[in-house]
C-alpha cells in the first residue's frame, strides 16, 4: 500500500475530480451530534404512559399518510436513467455514418459468457479500415451487462446505453438477440469529440492481444 | 315499524286470518328487504373496504394505492371480485369434503347477520291514516329506528353470533387436509375465544350504564339533553306525578300541553307525537350519564377496540392468516369465491366492530346539533343527518384499524393469548368494578370520600372471600403439578411452603381476629395484607415458570436423567451477563 | 400414490422420536425462507425440536465456471454472490487477485472503496431490516426501508451503470471516478441519514410488540459461535469483539475512527441493534472519507492479461453480513487454478439447529431473519 505522505501527481486530468476540501468540513461533527440527540419529554413520557412506543408509531404512520407521495406512473412518466447506464447495446458510428469498428475482436474475447459474435470480412482496397463489419450479434439473454465489452474496446465504439426496456413475448429469442441494425446509431458530435479524446493524439490500430479473431471463411 | 304495520294491520282493514300463502309471502318479501337493504349495501361496503384499506396502506408506504381503474381505483374491487368469480375452483384430494365446503359460509353469515340488530339512524313517520273508528284520516306520528329487527336483547345477539365465526375458521383449518392450515385455525380458534372474554366484560359496562341490551337504547342513552330541552321534560315529570290527569304514555294528552298552543291542526299533531316519542325515550333511559359512553368508559373502549381488532384476525393480531409464516393460514387451500367469502368475512368483520364500538361508545347515529334544527317541529331531513353520521364514525373506526394494520408488526400467539388473559382480562374486571360503583353513585367522584367504607366491605366484599381464597389455592396449586415445575421443584418447593404457611394464616386469621379484636378497620386491613401476601406469592410461583417457559431456558437435568446417561449436551442459554471476549490477532495476518 | 414415500422420506419420517412430533417442511418456496432455502422442521405441536436446512437450489457452480476464466472476466460472477450487497463481492475479489498478482492500489482509489463499501454496507442493512420487519408482519417499514434505500442505489447507477450487480471494483482500484454529481448525492443521503434513523427508532426499536418478539429469542452463546466459525453481527451479538476491519485490517480502514458495536445477550434483539448501530458508524466512516478525499488516480495500471506468479491467497472483509473469504489458487497462467469463496451466511446458516431449539415456529421466522442469509451467497 502507498504510504500516507507521498505525494501522487495525478496522472489523468480529470474535469470532474471532487476532493476531500470540496465537501462540508463538519460532516462528522453533525452526525455525532445528530446520533446523540434524544428528546427528554418523549423519555419522560414513556416511562409513564403505556404503551408509549406504539403511540409513538402510530404517529410516524400518521405522519407518512399525509405527506406527499414518491409515485411514478409508469408508462406515462418515466424515470431517467444515470448518464453511464448500462442497458442494451449500442455500436456506435461516425457522425457521418462511418463505421468505428475495427473488428479485432477483443468485445468478443473478454466476454465472460461468450455471447458476442461477429462476423467481418476484409475491406475494400480503397477503405481506410483493414476490415468491414457484417454482424455483430449480442446474446441478451446471456449478456451479463458487466461493461467488460465496452472498456477494452480500443474504439470506444461498443457501449452500453440507456435503453431497459428491451424484453420481448414471442417464442424464441426475437428481441434478445440484437443484430448490427438493431444496436447501430450514430454518435453525437460531442460522443465523437469524447471519443477522439480518450484514444488520444494517436490514432494507431489497437495494441495488444487483441487480433485473435480470425476473418470469416 | 313493519312488526308495527303486520300486528296492527288489522285496524286498518286487513283481515286478521290471511291465507298461508300470503303469510309466507310476508317472510319471503321482508327476506328480500333486509337483503336489499342490509346485506346488499354492507357487501359492497365491504368490497369498497378493501379498496380503502390498499389506498391508506399505501399512502403510509409513501405510494399511491390502486389508481389506474377509473381514476382513483373506484372500478377496483368490482375487477378484483371478478377475478375471483372467474378463478379455477381448486379442491384438494383427502378434504373433508363437507366441513370444508361449509367453512367459508360458516364464517361469513354470522356476521351479515349482527348487522340486523344495529341502529344506523332514527326517523320519525308522519302519516295520514284512517283507522276504524275516525270519521276521517288523522295525522299519526311513528319513531322508527333504522334497524332491521328492534330486539330488546340486541347485544346480547350480537355477541352470540359474532362467537359463530370461530367455528367457520375452525372447520376450514381442519378440513383442508394440511398442516399449515391446521395450524392457522387452531390458533385463530384460541385467539378469538381469548378475546371474547374481555368484549363481553366492556360492553357488559355500556350495558349497565344504558340500562338496557337494546342497541337502539344504547344509543338513545348516550344523547345529550340541552337544558331547554330538559326543562321541558322536568316540568312533564312534574306533570304525570302531580296527579293532574297527564299520562305520559298515552299519545292524546300531549295535544293539550301548553307548548303546542301556537300551532295548528296537523303541525300541532306532529309537533306532540315528536314530544310523546322524545319524552319517552328521556324516561326510558333515566339513569344514564347521557354522554357518549366513551366519555365515562375510555378504559372499556380502548379494551373493546383492542379486542374487537383481535377477533378479525387484523395486526398485529393477524398471526393465524400470517402471510409470511404459515403461507397463508386457514384460507390456504381455499381458491376462487371460497377465498373471496373468508376475505370479505374478515372485512365485513371489521365494520361490523367498528359499527358495535361506534353504537356502544361513539354515540350510534347521534351528532352534534344544528342551530337550525328544532327537537319538537318537523324536520323531514333528520334521519339522513343521523345516517350521515353514523357512516362518518364508522368510517373513522374501520380507519383507524388500517391504520394499525400499517403500522404495527405481529405478535405471536402465546403472546396474543397472554395479552388477552393477562393484561385485558384483569383490566377489564378492574373496570367493571369501577365502574359499577360510579354508577352506583351516579357519578358522583365525591361521594368517594362519603362512602360508609365498612357497609360496604360487609356487603359487598366480604361474602367473596373464602371463594377468593379457595380459588387462589386452586391457582397455586396448577403449576405444581405440571412438568415445568416438576423440572425446578428445588426452587419451586421452599416457596411452596411460604406459601403454605400464608394461607394457613389467612384462614386461621378470619376466625382468629375476629374473636380478638373488635377495631373494624384494622381487621380489614390485616386481612387485605394477608390476601395480597398470598396472591403475591402465587404470582411469584408463575412468575418463574413463565420466564423459563419464555427465554427458551433449558431445563435442568433430572437425577434419573443424568443417572441414565440421557444428557443433554448443550449448556443453557444465558440470561446473565457474559464477558467480552477479545481474540488476538496475531495469528491470522498474512504480510 | 399419494401415500407413498420417498427413501428420503422414509429415513426423515424415522427421526421421529416422539408419537407427539410431525414434520413440516418450510419448502424452497416460502415467503419468509429470504430465498429458496428448504427447512425441514421436526416439531412438537409449535416447538421446533430439530431443524435440517437444504439448500443448494441456487447453486450455480461458480468455482467451476471461473476456472476457465481470466481473473478480470471472473469478478462480474462474484456480484451474484450476496446480490444484495454486490460492491463488496467485488471488493473480495478483487483484494484477492490483488494479493496475487502484487498490484498496488492508489490512494484515491482506497478511499473511493471504503466510501462504497461502507455504502453498500448501509444499503445491505436496510434492506434486511425493511425484510425482517416484514416478515414479522410490519408492511410499512419494509416500503420505508426499500424507499430510502433507493437513493443508495442512485448513487450506485450514477457511479456504476447498474442498480444490483454493479461490477464497479476492479482489480487496482475502481471501474469510474466519484464526479461531483454523485459526491453531492452521497453527502447528502448521510446529511439525511440521522433524521430517518431517528424515525426507524420511533417507529420500531421502541415499539413493545417488536420487543417482545425478538428478545430473548434465539440466544446463541459466544463459545458456540467461535465452534461453528460465525462472523459478522451474529458473533458480535454474543460478546465477541471481532471485525475484520480492526482485527485484520485491509484497505484503509485503520485511518478511520469508527467503534464496533458489542453486545451480551447474544439474542435476535441484540443482533437488530448491532446492525443499527452499525448504520450509524458506516455514516461516520464515509463522513470521514469524504472529507479527507485525496486527489489521485482512480485505477492502477494492470496489464490487460493478469499473470500472477505461481501460489494461493486468502482474503477476507467484513462484509454485511459476516466474514467473506476468497481462496485463489495461481498456477502462473492467465487464469485461476482453484477459486472457493467461504461464504459467510452458509457458515452463519449452520448455527440455525442450535439457536431453534425449542422455539416456536413463529420465533424461527424472527431467528432466520436475524442471521441474516442470503441465498446467492450460501449456494453460490
Amino acid at each position: 500500500m502507498i504510504e500516507k505522505d507521498q505525494n501522487i501527481a495525478p496522472t489523468q486530468k480529470h474535469l470532474d475530480q471532487p476532493i476531500g476540501s470540496d465537501f462540508d468540513q463538519n460532516l462528522l461533527s453533525f452526525l455525532d451530534s445528530e446520533f446523540k440527540k434524544r428528546k427528554t419529554l418523549d423519555a419522560i413520557l414513556g416511562r409513564f404512559v403505556p404503551l408509549w412506543g406504539i403511540l409513538k408509531g402510530l404517529n410516524i404512520t400518521r405522519k407518512a399518510i399525509f405527506a406527499p407521495k414518491s409515485t411514478i406512473q409508469y408508462p406515462e412518466q418515466k424515470l431517467p436513467v444515470a448518464k453511464g447506464f448500462r442497458g442494451q447495446h449500442v455500436l456506435l458510428t461516425d457522425p457521418h455514418s462511418e463505421q468505428l469498428c475495427i473488428c479485432c475482436g477483443s468485445c468478443v474475447n473478454i466476454c465472460p459468457v461468450n455471447c458476442i459474435e461477429i462476423k467481418f470480412e476484409q475491406a475494400k482496397e480503397t477503405s481506410k479500415r483493414k476490415r468491414d463489419l457484417i454482424e455483430y450479434n449480442v446474446d441478451l439473454t446471456k449478456c451479463l451487462f458487466c461493461n467488460l465489452c465496452a472498456e477494452i474496446c480500443p474504439e470506444f465504439c461498443i457501449i452500453l446505453g440507456p435503453k431497459y426496456e428491451y424484453s420481448d413475448i414471442t417464442r424464441g429469442l426475437g428481441n434478445l438477440m440484437v443484430t448490427k441494425e438493431t444496436i447501430e446509431r450514430r454518435a453525437t458530435n460531442e460522443e465523437y469529440d469524447e471519443i477522439l479524446a480518450k484514444k488520444g493524439p494517436k490514432k494507431s490500430a489497437a495494441t495488444g492481444d487483441t487480433t485473435k479473431a480470425k476473418p470469416e471463411n | 315499524m313493519f312488526t308495527w304495520i303486520l300486528r296492527e294491520s288489522y285496524k286498518i282493514g286487513l283481515s286478521p286470518t290471511i291465507p298461508a300463502w300470503a303469510h309466507d309471502l310476508w317472510f319471503v318479501i321482508m327476506g328480500l328487504l333486509i337483503f336489499a337493504v342490509i346485506a346488499l349495501p354492507l357487501i359492497i361496503a365491504v368490497a369498497y373496504l378493501t379498496l380503502w384499506e390498499r389506498k391508506i396502506l399505501a399512502w403510509a408506504h409513501y405510494r399511491l394505492g390502486p389508481n389506474r381503474a377509473w381514476g382513483y381505483g373506484f372500478l377496483q374491487p368490482l375487477l378484483d371480485a371478478v377475478k375471483l368469480l372467474i378463478k379455477e375452483d381448486i379442491v384438494p384430494v383427502c378434504v373433508d369434503w363437507p366441513v370444508w365446503f361449509l367453512a367459508p359460509i360458516v364464517a361469513f353469515t354470522p356476521m351479515v347477520a349482527c348487522f340486523l340488530a344495529i341502529p344506523m339512524s332514527n326517523a320519525f313517520v308522519n302519516m295520514k291514516l284512517q283507522l276504524p273508528g275516525d270519521t276521517e284520516p288523522v295525522m299519526h306520528v311513528f319513531q322508527v329506528p333504522m334497524i332491521a329487527g328492534n330486539l330488546n336483547i340486541g347485544l346480547l345477539f350480537i355477541l352470540a353470533l359474532s362467537s359463530l365465526v370461530v367455528v367457520g375458521i375452525f372447520m376450514a383449518g381442519w378440513g383442508s387436509n394440511n398442516k399449515y392450515s391446521l395450524f392457522g385455525g387452531m390458533r385463530s380458534a384460541a385467539q378469538i375465544i381469548s378475546y371474547e372474554v374481555p368484549v363481553i366484560l366492556s360492553l357488559l359496562c355500556v350495558a349497565l350504564l344504558a340500562g338496557s341490551l337494546s342497541t337502539v337504547d344504547i344509543v338513545k342513552a348516550q344523547k345529550f339533553i340541552p337544558p331547554g330541552e330538559m326543562k321541558t321534560y322536568l316540568e312533564l315529570d312534574r306533570l304525570s306525578m302531580s296527579g293532574s290527569g297527564f299520562d305520559y304514555t298515552k299519545r292524546g294528552d300531549y295535544l293539550n300541553l301548553d307548548y303546542f298552543k301556537n300551532l295548528e291542526g296537523d303541525e300541532k299533531i306532529i309537533a306532540a307525537g315528536k314530544l310523546y316519542h322524545r319524552y319517552n325515550d328521556y324516561v326510558n333511559t333515566q339513569g344514564s350519564p347521557r354522554l357518549p359512553f366513551i366519555i365515562p368508559l375510555f378504559i372499556a373502549f380502548i379494551i373493546y377496540f383492542i379486542a374487537g381488532v383481535a377477533e378479525t384476525n387484523r395486526s398485529p393480531f393477524d398471526l393465524p392468516e400470517g402471510e409470511s409464516e404459515i403461507v397463508a393460514g386457514f384460507h390456504t387451500e381455499y381458491s376462487g369465491i371460497k377465498f373471496g367469502l373468508f376475505f370479505l368475512g374478515e372485512y365485513g368483520n371489521m365494520i361490523l366492530i367498528s359499527a358495535i364500538a361506534v353504537t356502544c361508545f361513539l354515540g350510534g347515529y347521534l351528532g352534534p346539533a344544528i342551530p337550525g334544527m328544532s327537537w319538537i317541529t318537523a324536520s323531514t331531513g333528520e334521519y339522513i343527518y343521523y345516517f350521515f353520521w353514523f357512516i362518518l364514525k364508522v368510517c373513522l373506526l374501520v380507519s383507524v384499524m388500517v391504520w394499525f394494520r400499517a403500522t404495527f408488526p405481529r405478535l405471536r400467539v402465546d403472546q396474543l393469548t397472554d395479552f388477552a388473559w393477562k393484561a385485558l382480562l384483569p383490566i377489564s374486571f378492574i373496570n367493571i368494578l369501577i365502574v359499577g360503583y360510579m354508577h352506583f353513585a351516579d357519578w358522583n367522584f365525591i361521594s368517594i370520600a362519603e362512602t360508609n367504607w365498612i357497609l360496604w366491605y360487609d356487603n359487598i366484599v366480604r361474602p367473596f372471600e373464602y371463594p377468593f381464597l379457595r380459588a387462589l389455592m386452586l391457582l397455586f396449586f396448577v403449576p405444581i403439578v405440571s412438568d415445568y415445575v416438576y423440572r425446578y421443584r428445588k426452587v419451586i418447593m421452599p416457596r411452596f411452603i411460604y406459601a403454605e404457611i400464608a394461607f394457613i394464616l389467612a384462614f386461621m386469621g378470619y376466625d382468629i381476629f375476629t374473636l380478638w379484636f373488635g377495631s373494624k378497620t384494622f381487621e380489614i386491613v390485616l386481612r387485605c395484607l394477608l390476601y395480597a401476601v398470598a396472591l403475591f406469592l402465587t404470582i411469584w410461583m408463575w412468575r418463574d415458570v413463565i420466564l423459563a417457559m419464555r427465554s427458551g431456558q433449558q431445563f435442568p437435568n433430572l437425577p434419573e436423567e443424568e443417572a441414565m446417561g440421557m444428557v443433554e449436551k448443550v449448556k443453557p442459554g444465558p440470561l446473565g451477563v457474559q464477558e467480552t471476549i477479545e481474540i488476538p490477532t496475531t495469528s491470522y495476518a498474512r504480510e | 400414490m399419494a401415500f407413498t414415500l420417498t427413501r428420503i422420506q422414509r429415513a426423515e419420517a424415522d427421526t421421529i422420536e416422539d408419537s407427539e412430533e410431525y414434520i413440516l417442511n418450510m419448502g424452497p418456496q416460502h415467503p419468509s425462507t429470504h430465498g429458496v432455502l428448504r427447512l425441514l422442521l421436526r416439531c412438537d405441536g409449535e416447538i421446533v425440536k430439530e431443524i435440517k436446512p437444504y439448500f443448494g437450489y441456487l447453486h450455480r457452480c461458480y468455482s467451476k465456471v471461473v476456472e476457465d476464466l481470466t481473473y478480470v472476466q471472473g469478478v462480474p460472477y462474484s456480484d451474484r454472490w450476496d446480490y444484495l450487497a454486490s460492491m463488496t463481492n467485488n471488493h473480495v475479489n478483487c483484494l484477492a487477485i490483488e494479493k496475487l498478482a502484487g498490484i498496488e492500489v492508489p490512494r484515491r482509489a482506497e478511499y473511493i472503496r471504503v466510501i462504497i463499501a461502507e455504502l453498500q454496507r448501509i444499503a445491505s442493512h436496510l434492506f434486511w431490516f425493511g425484510t425482517q420487519v416484514n416478515d414479522l408482519g410490519g408492511y410499512t417499514p419494509f416500503m420505508w426501508a426499500v424507499r430510502h434505500r433507493e437513493k443508495i442505489v442512485d448513487i450506485f447507477e450514477e457511479l456504476s451503470g447498474a442498480r444490483l450487480t454493479y461490477h464497479y471494483m476492479r482489480p487496482g482500484g475502481v471501474m469510474r471516478d466519484i464526479n461531483s454529481k454523485a459526491g453531492k448525492w452521497i453527502e447528502e443521503f448521510i446529511k439525511e441519514l440521522p433524521q430517518h434513523m431517528r424515525n426507524y427508532d420511533d417507529l420500531i426499536m421502541g415499539n413493545e410488540i417488536l420487543l417482545v418478539r425478538m428478545d430473548g429469542v434465539g440466544v446463541l452463546t459466544s463459545d458456540l459461535a467461535i465452534k461453528y466459525g460465525i462472523s459478522g453481527p451474529v458473533l458480535r451479538a454474543t460478546g465477541v469483539k471481532w471485525d475484520l476491519r480492526k482485527n485484520i485490517p485491509y484497505s484503509v480502514y485503520p485511518e478511520f475512527d469508527f467503534e464496533i458495536p458489542t453486545r451480551q445477550k447474544g439474542c435476535s434483539l441484540s443482533r437488530w441493534e448491532i446492525r443499527i448501530e452499525e448504520i450509524r458508524q458506516s455514516a461516520r466512516i464515509v463522513a470521514q472519507a469524504l472529507m479527507t478525499l485525496p486527489a489521485g488516480d482512480y485505477k492502477a495500471k494492470v496489464p490487460r492479461a493478469i499473470k500472477p506468479p505461481k501460489g494461493d491467497v486468502y482474503a477476507a472483509i467484513e462484509a454485511p453480513r459476516g466474514e467473506l473469504g476468497m481462496y485463489m489458487v495461481s498456477d502462473g497462467s492467465t487464469k485461476p487454478w482453484r477459486v472457493h469463496c467461504r461464504s459467510s451466511c452458509l457458515i452463519n446458516l449452520t448455527a440455525l439447529n442450535e439457536i431453534t431449539r425449542g422455539a416456536p415456529i413463529a420465533d424461527l421466522i424472527a431467528i432466520l431473519g436475524s442471521i441474516d442469509i442470503v441465498l446467492g451467497e450460501t449456494d453460490r
